[in-house]
């Protein structure tokens, strides 16, 4: 088993803030690669985060509301 | 097809963002396809289909246009404070209300306004790296487009959209999932400017609302501007743009 970090995309930088705005799944939770995870919001941008690996979701590390960053880590997904 | 008309009318505008020079081996091809005037239902429901299938390559990228009938859409920053008229009145008045998944706050869709959809995977067009880069194209393009009309269109510091000084002309929003926009842009042809009543149009208030013909451009069709934004797209985004039929979206 291995943890793999959930991170805050690369193409979503240039925003000038970014609100994790949803979280579509819950701790513990089984997900696929490219299940979308969460969604985060800029003023005119709506994106959403994906699974880079099939698991589970071990740890959410930020909160529905937080502001986020480029390549913050907000979930950690321990694969099988 | 329309690029290089586009290049002859385009002049003495500024060009914010790009085009970035594409050899003719790496321009992409992208379909187009119009659904005319439909509900706001209807047309999402295609555009998500689409999506799903460009997402999974089982299609070239594609800008979908729409007129919808009148609907208030919120986007996921939406203030509901921003709307002004209760449900039973947006009813009365023959308004949908629907929460979408693109970013901004409220606006309006109406008969009269073009509604440009690019579902494209848009890190693989050249100069595009972020969601940002591609909304700053998206908005070069329909500034591109207000210039052929003699507009000087232009952004406005923390406000999205397209701007004809104190008046919005085209608002903008997008979403990208799975590495696929959704979304897009709509300008204001020639849409009745008080459909916008029910709402602070993208959450501003004082700023107004314009129009092609309010700004003096009267006399075109929905089909006119689709055409000429295609030459603008096809120049910002370095592609050639070819129509769908029906049957082959």
């Amino acid at each position: 088993m291995a943890k793999i970090e959930v991170v805050v995309p690369e193409f979503a930088a240039g925003a000038e803030s970014i609100k994790l705005r949803q979280w579509f799944f819950k701790e513990c939770d089984a997900v696929k690669k490219l299940d979308e995870l969460a969604e985060c919001v800029t003023d005119k941008i709506n994106v959403f985060i994906e699974a880079p690996a099939d698991g589970k979701l071990l740890e959410l590390m930020a909160e529905e509301g937080d502001r986020v960053n480029v390549g913050q880590t907000v979930a950690i997904i321990e694969t099988e | 097809m329309f690029k290089e008309e586009t290049e002859k009318r385009v002049r003495g505008s500024q060009s914010f963002w790009g085009p970035f020079p594409v050899s003719e081996d790496k321009m992409r091809t992208v379909g187009w396809y119009d659904t005319g005037l439909v509900s706001y239902d209807e047309a999402f429901s295609l555009q998500t289909r689409l999506h799903s299938e460009i997402a999974c390559r089982e299609r070239e990228d594609l800008v979908l246009f729409q007129e919808n009938y009148p609907v208030i859409t919120a986007g996921r920053s939406a203030d509901f404070e921003h709307l002004l008229w209760n449900a039973e009145k947006l009813e009365k008045e023959g308004y949908e209300l629907r929460e979408v998944s693109r970013g901004g706050d409220m606006t309006c869709h109406c008969p009269g306004q073009l509604v440009i959809s690019p579902i494209l995977h848009f890190r693989e067009y050249e100069g595009i790296a972020t969601v940002h880069d591609y909304l700053r194209a998206l908005e070069q393009s329909v500034i591109e487009l207000l210039s052929l009309y003699g507009l000087s269109g232009e952004r406005r510091e923390g406000m999205s959209g397209v701007w004809l000084g104190k008046s919005k002309l085209a608002a903008v929003g997008v979403a990208v999932s799975h590495s696929v926009t959704l979304h897009g842009a709509a300008v204001n042809v020639n849409c009745e400017l008080e459909r916008f009543e029910p709402i602070v149009a993208c959450g501003l208030h004082g700023m107004g609302v314009s129009s092609l013909e309010k700004a003096g451009i009267g006399g075109l069709s929905l089909e006119r501007v689709r055409g000429d934004w295609l030459g603008c797209f096809e120049r910002v985004f370095g592609a050639e743009t070819r129509e769908l039929s029906s049957s082959q979206v």
